[in-house]
């Protein structure tokens, strides 16, 4: 049936009729629930192992600070929202392991205590270009005390060539996961800095 | 003598069609973006709220866009051409920026804008508003909830966007500024505009600080390196700025007259003309406007359609 109404119409007509399809999702205003989700963990390397003497790390919940907890931005006339995302979002963070650390579990007694802040997620479009940033704040603390606080920021640009739904998921997900490879980077080397100047001052 | 030939009545019909189609069209552009509030009308508002709404996160960047096929007269060639270019530079632009978007990351310019306006709309008759929200635009119905949820109450809307220039010289703040009545007051003179509830003003406002006095034109890592030094000095104090500008600029402009024909924007005779330059649209036009005041080293030019931007004089 499909194959018949192929053959009777002219190649320009279905040309015609896909750029219409695909065109009409850029004019017409309308918004999309995204489901993060899904697959990002396999975007992730999350295989380092860590060693036996390394530095055991607690994450505290998270504290999101945007503007509005549901949006994730626009392209064009299409906005993007999606459910709380949190609970994927500590899942994410609570996955991330270091050569010189590792989940600890107990804030109580962990070496490290981490308090992430959600400062940004959002998907934009540069004319046909997409953008997708995020942005942590992580406030350290050990044994109770401060030791200082890193902003780590993730972000993929790409060309959107069909604006569809996976393809926006995809380009926030590579976004999270570059915010997790700077979150393990960050991490490693203030734990490197710390270790050296206990080592300095011992 | 008959110029379209018989044979060709259905051609020629469609071409008459197409002109008529074309003059609507036009004509519909030429429509008057500003709609101005008489000072009548500003006494029946009775309570004013004021929200400041925001699409964007984070601070903007914008293209050139590549003309290849404009230039070679088009073509799927050219098309893919433009394309590419476009990428790239959006890309490269969107790298760029990092460094300022890190040094703006404490940055709030919706509560800044949102003081500023309290301050400049104090002297407002009818529409000093009782406090100032700042909210974040999820999609395009969210303006028409925030204002048919205002619980009578009437709300001036305040849509702010903000971002750099191509060349990241100039960072541009812009403002899409509307009044919606509270209750069924005014809907006799109230007005439409597309995505909001009816309106009885209207404007779009700009305000553009430039980064003047460098020696050569640096790469756009360079110049967002200058913006975001020492945390973003040279950023935050032009983004102060533009922000108190638009809000004294709406200030002024809710008490601004209506043209003198109700419709156009024309310079008077003996007013200063100078160019606006329109960022992200092919051909990088330029349109020009009129200076209407002037204070403390800028210009604010009204443009045909009676938009109003800041610029350096």
């Amino acid at each position: 049936m499909r194959l018949a109404c192929v053959r009777r119409c002219h190649p320009w007509m279905i040309a015609a009729g896909c750029l219409a399809v695909f065109l009409s999702g850029c004019n017409t205003p309308q918004t999309t629930q995204l489901d993060l989700t899904a697959p990002a963990s396999a975007e992730q390397d999350t295989s380092t192992t860590s060693s036996k003497s390394s530095l055991g790390v607690a994450w505290l919940p998270i504290d999101d600070q945007r503007l509005d907890a549901t949006s994730l931005g626009n392209i064009g006339n299409c906005a993007y929202v999606t459910k709380s995302i949190l609970p994927w979002v500590d899942q994410q963070l609570h996955a991330i392991k270091g050569t010189n650390f590792g989940e600890a579990g107990d804030p109580a007694k962990a070496d490290l205590v981490i308090k992430p802040i959600l400062l940004k997620l959002y998907i934009q479009n540069v004319n046909i270009t997409k953008s997708a940033v995020v942005v942590f704040r992580l406030e350290l603390s050990s044994h109770g005390k401060s030791v200082g606080e890193l902003t780590c920021r993730g972000r993929y640009a790409g060309m959107n060539w069909s604006g569809s739904d996976d393809e926006m998921t995809g380009a926030i997900q590579k976004a999270f996961a570059d915010c997790v490879s700077n979150i393990t980077a960050s991490l490693e080397l203030n734990i490197k800095l710390q270790h050296t100047a206990v080592l300095t001052s011992g | 003598m008959n110029l379209i030939p018989a044979e060709a009545f259905g051609r020629g019909r469609s071409f008459v069609v197409l002109l008529a189609l074309g003059v609507m069209f036009l004509s519909g552009c030429a429509t008057s973006v500003r709609v101005p509030i008489s000072s009548d009308s500003r006494t029946q508002l009775g309570a004013v709220i004021g929200i400041v709404g925001l699409r964007q996160q984070e601070i903007g960047t914008e293209i050139n866009t590549s003309n290849v096929s404009a230039a070679t007269g088009g073509g799927l060639i050219a098309a893919i051409v433009d394309s590419s270019i476009d990428n790239s530079r959006a890309k490269k632009a969107e790298s760029a920026v990092t460094p300022l978007r890190d040094a703006l990351i404490n940055y709030q310019p919706g509560n800044i804008l949102a003081v500023d306006l309290q301050k400049a709309l104090a002297t407002v008759p009818g529409v000093s508003p009782s406090h100032v929200d700042v909210r974040q635009i999820i999609d395009p119905n969210t303006t028409a909830g925030w204002i048919n949820g205002s619980g009578g109450a009437s709300v001036l809307l305040v849509n702010l966007s903000y971002k750099l220039s191509p060349n990241f010289g100039s960072i541009i703040v812009s403002a899409e500024v509307s009044l919606h009545a509270g209750g069924s007051r005014l809907a006799s003179v109230a007005q439409n505009k597309p995505n909001l509830p009816p309106l009885v003003y209207y404007n779009v406002f700009s305000s553009t600080y430039t980064l003047f006095g460098l020696s050569d034109a640096p790469t756009l890592d360079g110049m967002a390196k200058l913006w975001a030094a020492n945390g973003g000095q040279s950023a935050q104090k032009a983004l102060d700025f533009e922000l108190q500008e638009l809000a004294v600029m709406i200030a002024y402009d809710l008490t601004a007259p209506s043209p003198s024909d109700g419709k156009s924007y024309k310079a008077p005779e003996t007013a200063e003309i100078r160019q606006i330059q329109i960022y992200g649209t092919p051909g990088r036009p330029f349109q020009e406007g009129y200076i209407e005041h002037k204070t403390d080293g800028r210009a604010w030019v009204r443009l045909p359609l009676g938009q109003l931007s800041g610029i350096a004089q």
